[in-house]
């Protein structure tokens, strides 16, 4: 995956195992975080106080205590911190005890690297405030403050509504994302919208971006997603 | 305190059947003795009050009017028969308003006019020396003297005593003895039956989940059929669970040997290579196994959790079908597109409610697109649908190879692999997607799509 790596983030890995906990750290500073390490609850709650990691991966099992209770006293404390559980069993009712107790997102082990730095993109993505550079997909780049995109460098002329809605694509790269998701976008403009006016937009912000390393695909009956492609020749 | 004792009893079936027989027995049998002895005193009475009525009006017309003054002659031997007896002592006398005493015993009781009227007679009882006596009095009066004589005549109580309890005795003692009967009777019959439930017990006692047999049932008593039967099903219910689960054992276990083998030698291959590109070779091959191990794993836990034996009411939830295929079918759809595939979704697709376990049947459509996306070639079309008739159903249909009508059936079975397959797979998707229709009283149909490839077809009862 040719993920641009401007994001560096510190990631707080509360883990017993030392395999697992040996492998994560190496793996993920490899993809360029900053890795920390806590071997039980105690050590991981003293860790988020005086390191101030942003996100925490926390696995369910640990020797001094639950994860769920590790995760119950952050919240209680008044913490906000991103977590992600990691946990062995994947029965339902453990993954909603973990998301009840205050996870951002769960990973059932086993587990691939992909599928977890995925994850911890996207709870990052979610969680934090937007970036100076905004959002950027390859060559497309999106400074919602400021109202403007830039496509390959040069200014890319956009509407306000192509706007609204390229910045919805965006934030959900890679994932679909729905006709009415992207009507409710255009509502928040305070305008009627027309149940064809989002294809005619998205046909207009595919004509002005074609030819670089981003599309808009339609997704037959889903809706549209936006992604990344290999340069077009 | 009667009623301690009976609750005591009620703890136990046999206790209870042979206190509630035998305790109206007892009853029966003390109140038959009762009427038994009233009815035969009533006889003896009879008989002997009669003997007693003769006797008196017999000695009356001895007592003459002699010389204008009361006579009672009655020769010595005359007395003697009239007093002979072998086991009773009758006594007379003959008493006079005027003469006073005439003739036998001085010490007889005067007549009682309270006792009972036979005829001219008074029958009474009155004891005399100890000894408890009927007596039956006549009185006649002498007009000439104007005098009125009594003739009583007493006689013991032993003989009406002793009739009395011979009959009682020979009344009682078969009855008790046929009480006796019936009780031994009764106590072997109910220890006969309840040792049937006892049996019964011991053999629930020895079932155990390696060897569930049904219980025998044959010589039972018809009120226990029902009990046996529904016992019966239970049992067949768990030994069907039981032969699955160890099915599903011995299949899992044969199935993640072969891939942890596989992962076993590409590592001890890697070990033994020389240089960098080759173990670089071998650690890719062995990452690809242990994935293939990883999936096999989720795949096998996901079955067991299909199971219909696995499945609890509090898993289910009323949940809109159209929006949980949307949701799971549109997970795959960055997939498709990077496979150059066309997966979409039917906009005419149906809201159909459904009451169903919704982590289980996104797992059932997951495979179902898993399957789609790894068989059919780039450039495909794969589109899932919602339909409410004629039956409530899910379907996921594309324009791939499609499967031979023949192995249709198969396809859906554990661990099995199409012949010509060459994707990686563990030959679970289907069984897991099938098992989890089954679980839900519905069933997974293939057949052949429009599109020109599979269609598969999840059904759910409505309103489930």
């Amino acid at each position: 995956m040719a993920y641009s790596r401007r994001v560096i983030a510190r990631i707080l890995v509360v883990e017993d195992d030392f395999h697992i906990a040996g492998v994560l750290s190496r793996e993920l500073s490899r993809l360029g975080y900053e890795v920390l390490d806590a071997r039980n609850g105690a050590q991981a709650l003293a860790s988020v106080r005086s390191q101030q990691p942003s996100l925490m991966l926390l696995d369910m099992g640990l020797p001094d205590m639950d994860g769920s209770s590790v995760l119950r006293q952050l919240r209680a404390s008044g913490n906000a911190l991103p977590v992600i559980v990691l946990t062995a069993r994947d029965e339902q009712r453990d993954r909603v005890d973990g998301l009840r107790a205050g996870a951002d997102d769960y990973v059932v082990k086993p587990f691939d690297l992909t599928e977890l730095d995925a994850r911890i993109r996207a709870v990052l993505r979610r969680s934090a405030p937007m970036g100076p550079q905004g959002l950027v997909v390859g060559e497309l780049q999106l400074l919602p403050d400021e109202a403007r995109a830039t496509l390959g460098g040069a200014p890319l002329a956009l509407t306000p509504r192509e706007l609204r809605l390229l910045q919805r694509l965006m934030k959900n790269r890679d994932r679909v994302v729905t006709k009415a998701q992207l009507i409710d976008t255009l509502a928040e403009l305070n305008e009627t919208v027309a149940d064809k006016s989002v294809e005619v937009h998205i046909h207009r912000i595919r004509n002005k971006i074609v030819g670089h390393d981003v599309e808009i695909v339609t997704a037959r009956g889903f809706g549209y997603l936006l992604r990344q492609v290999a340069q077009k020749c | 305190m009667l009623k301690r004792i009976l609750e005591s009893v009620n703890d136990s079936l046999q206790r209870r059947l042979e206190t509630w027989l035998l305790l109206p027995l007892l009853l029966l049998f003390f109140i038959s003795g009762g009427v038994s002895y009233g009815i035969t005193r009533y006889y003896a009475d009879h008989v002997y009050d009669r003997w007693l009525y003769d006797s008196v009006n017999s000695l009356a017309q001895e007592v003459r009017l002699t010389a204008g003054r009361v006579a009672f002659d009655l020769p010595r031997v005359a007395q003697e028969i009239f007093q002979w007896d072998d086991e009773d002592q009758t006594l007379f006398r003959v008493v006079g308003s005027k003469s006073g005493h005439i003739a036998g015993v001085i010490d007889a009781p005067p007549l009682d006019p309270a006792g009972k009227r036979f005829r001219n007679t008074w029958l009474f009882d009155s004891p005399l020396r100890g000894q408890d006596m009927r007596w039956a009095a006549v009185e006649l009066v002498l007009e000439p003297l104007g005098e009125q004589v009594t003739v009583l005549v007493g006689e013991t109580t032993r003989k009406r005593t002793r009739l009395a309890d011979e009959i009682l005795l020979s009344v009682w003692v078969p009855q008790f003895i046929l009480l006796l009967l019936v009780a031994w009777v009764t106590h072997r019959v109910i220890s006969s039956q309840t040792h049937k439930v006892h049996a019964l017990s011991a053999a629930l006692r020895d079932l155990s989940h390696r060897d569930l047999r049904p219980v025998p049932g044959d010589d039972m008593p018809q009120e226990l059929r029902p009990l046996i039967e529904a016992l019966n099903g239970v049992i067949a219910k768990l030994d069907r669970a039981a032969v699955a689960q160890r099915t599903f054992i011995a299949n899992a276990a044969h199935q993640l040997r072969t891939p942890l083998t596989a992962l076993t030698l590409q590592a001890e291959q890697a070990l033994h290579c020389e240089s960098l590109p080759a173990m670089r070779e071998s650690v890719t091959q062995l990452q690809r196994a242990a994935q293939r191990s990883v999936r096999l794993a989720n795949q096998l836990l996901l079955l067991s959790r299909a199971e219909p034996d696995a499945q609890t009411a509090s898993n289910r939830e009323r949940v809109d079908l159209r929006e949980l295929a949307f949701e799971a079918a549109s997970a795959w759809v960055p997939q498709a597109i990077s496979n150059n595939m066309d997966l979409g979704f039917d906009q005419t697709s149906a809201h159909v409610d459904g009451i169903v376990d919704a982590a289980l049947l996104r797992e059932a459509i997951n495979n179902l697109l898993d399957n789609a996306l790894k068989y059919c070639d780039r450039g495909a079309r794969i589109t899932v649908s919602v339909r409410r008739f004629p039956e409530p159903c899910v379907v996921v249909e594309d324009s791939g190879p499609g499967i031979d009508p023949r192995e249709r059936e198969r396809v859906a079975q554990r661990f099995y692999r199409g012949d010509n397959v060459s994707a990686d797979g563990s030959g679970l998707g289907l069984a897991i997607v099938r098992e989890v229709a089954t679980s839900h009283s519905g069933r997974l149909v293939i057949s052949e799509s429009a599109l020109g490839g599979t269609k598969c077809v999840i059904f759910l009862p409505a309103d489930t």
